[in-house]
């Protein structure tokens, strides 16, 4: 039975209409944006930072803009963002950037985690992609494909309900671009049951992104 | 004298902006003091201390030690010539006054211009937006620990600031001037009261509430651009410093 995780009834970003989308468990679907297509705002309004002007976002059934913060906070909490440089805190080390929104809402279970990430890491190919002292690091000490990569685990230890990336190939070389795409795939196939909301530019779409991507209208 | 009530009428409406923003603030915090038990609050809380708190101590134990002996120095020879009189002055002037201010004024150019700054960087790095968007509220886990270190910080450095103040200040007097220090101590001790100890500490406590909540809103509320992190802390700073001094005037008003 695959129920709607996300609804957007069209999101006016102030220059683009995002026409709307229905997320359901395992699928992937997302809009693909070109420049000044004002989709980091659109991020926005998705996570509930701030409501949107026209259209609605709504998450497991919740309309956030009548939501109170802690209830939205309480819906995020079901969600694992994914985005360029994967989202970290400059003032923790990496080890605790994947660690800190576990710790936040589910100490007992950080213990596990992080025995599991140890395992993880020790295995092929993450062994190559990001070094066991790498988690030691500062964000601003290691590069941006090891961010990113941070941003990938931290995403499989939520064990979350929605993935929601936005332009998570941002910034990365040809290279580096492979490894960050392997990883992505490697995290859908981890979680099969997450469904995806993906934000992506016209020149980031790579093999992980497979599914309903859509065109904002001007 | 319109112009005047116009003048008048804007910085009360400014004055009260600020004074709701940083009281909501305040009692959001105060909120989720629960959570400060909890990780990733606890250790953040425990790393506020510890910078606020225990890292201060090497410099502050000698401004203390030099405010101690120059101000008994200063009331004693230049001014009273007598122990019991230059105790009562230094007991009211240094102790119940000038201490805890020295205190509030030297964690606030250390530690408050340092929280201001780092969440205006956070701010403008987008750092918030990805804490809320990782279902973290900003004010549990940002705020709290922040606001709840440094009124800690600042009741214990203030404690501990007078007692190196007494202690230290009267034995280097009595190397440098023949004070009977044993004698010294004894006086000082027989005119403390306990009514004076608990404004000492409600003081202290209310002026490490006003640094934490002050630094902390001017660090939340910082503008983009190039200057949103210097004007922060400038006016975090110049906002705290006043508050500081308004709400001591408050104090000797109400309590003498």
């Amino acid at each position: 039975m695959k129920t709607p995780l996300f609804q957007s009834a069209g999101l006016e970003c102030g220059r683009c209409h995002y026409p709307g989308l229905t997320l359901t468990a395992g699928g992937l679907a997302g809009w693909r944006t070109t420049d000044h297509a004002a989709s980091v705002a659109l991020f926005g309004l998705i996570m509930g930072l701030c409501p949107p002007p026209s259209g609605a976002a709504v998450w497991f059934g919740h309309d956030l803009a009548r939501l109170t913060t802690e209830e939205t906070l309480g819906l995020l909490r079901r969600l694992a963002p994914l985005t360029s440089g994967g989202g970290l805190i400059g003032n923790l080390n990496i080890g605790d950037n994947i660690m800190l929104p576990l710790a936040d809402r589910n100490p007992p279970a950080v213990e596990r985690a992080v025995a599991e990430l140890e395992e993880i890491l020790d295995r092929d190919p993450w062994r190559h992609w990001l070094p066991g002292e790498t988690l030691a690091r500062l964000p601003f000490q290691v590069t941006h494909l090891e961010r990113c990569l941070a941003g990938v685990l931290r995403a499989y230890l939520l064990k979350p309900e929605v993935i929601v990336s936005c332009h998570f190939f941002h910034l990365l070389e040809a290279e580096a671009r492979q490894t960050a795409n392997s990883a992505v795939v490697w995290l859908r196939e981890a979680r099969p049951d997450a469904a995806w909301l993906v934000l992506t530019a016209e020149s980031q779409l790579p093999e992980a992104w497979v599914g309903n991507i859509l065109e904002p209208k001007r | 004298m319109r112009a005047f009530f116009q003048h008048a009428g804007r910085f009360l409406a400014w004055l009260l902006a600020y004074g709701a923003a940083y009281v909501g603030l305040f009692l959001d915090a105060a909120s989720h003091a629960g959570q400060l038990l909890r990780e990733p609050s606890r250790r953040l809380l425990l790393k506020q201390l510890y910078f606020t708190g225990i890292e201060t101590l090497p410099l502050l134990t000698v401004v203390a030690l030099v405010t101690g002996y120059a101000s008994t120095t200063a009331l004693y020879g230049v001014l009273l010539q007598d122990m019991g009189l230059t105790l009562d002055v230094f007991r009211a002037l240094v102790i119940r006054e000038a201490s805890i201010l020295l205190v509030a004024f030297y964690v606030l150019a250390r530690s408050g211009s340092a929280i201001a700054s780092e969440l205006a960087s956070m701010r403008q790095s987008g750092e918030l937006a990805t804490l809320y968007s990782l279902g973290i509220d900003p004010a549990a886990y940002l705020i709290a620990p922040r606001i709840t270190a440094l009124i800690l910080s600042v009741t214990a450095l203030s404690i501990y600031f007078q007692v190196t103040a007494v202690y230290g200040g009267f034995a280097l007097m009595s190397i440098f001037s023949n004070w009977d220090y044993m004698l010294a101590i004894g006086k000082f001790n027989d005119g403390l009261e306990a009514g004076a100890l608990v404004l000492i500490v409600a003081k202290t406590l209310a002026f490490g509430g006003i640094i934490g909540t002050v630094c902390c809103q001017q660090g939340l509320a910082a503008v983009p651009g190039p200057l949103g992190i210097p004007g922060a802390t400038r006016t975090a700073l110049i906002h705290s410093f006043t508050a500081i001094v308004l709400g001591n005037g408050v104090f000797v008003a109400l309590f003498g």
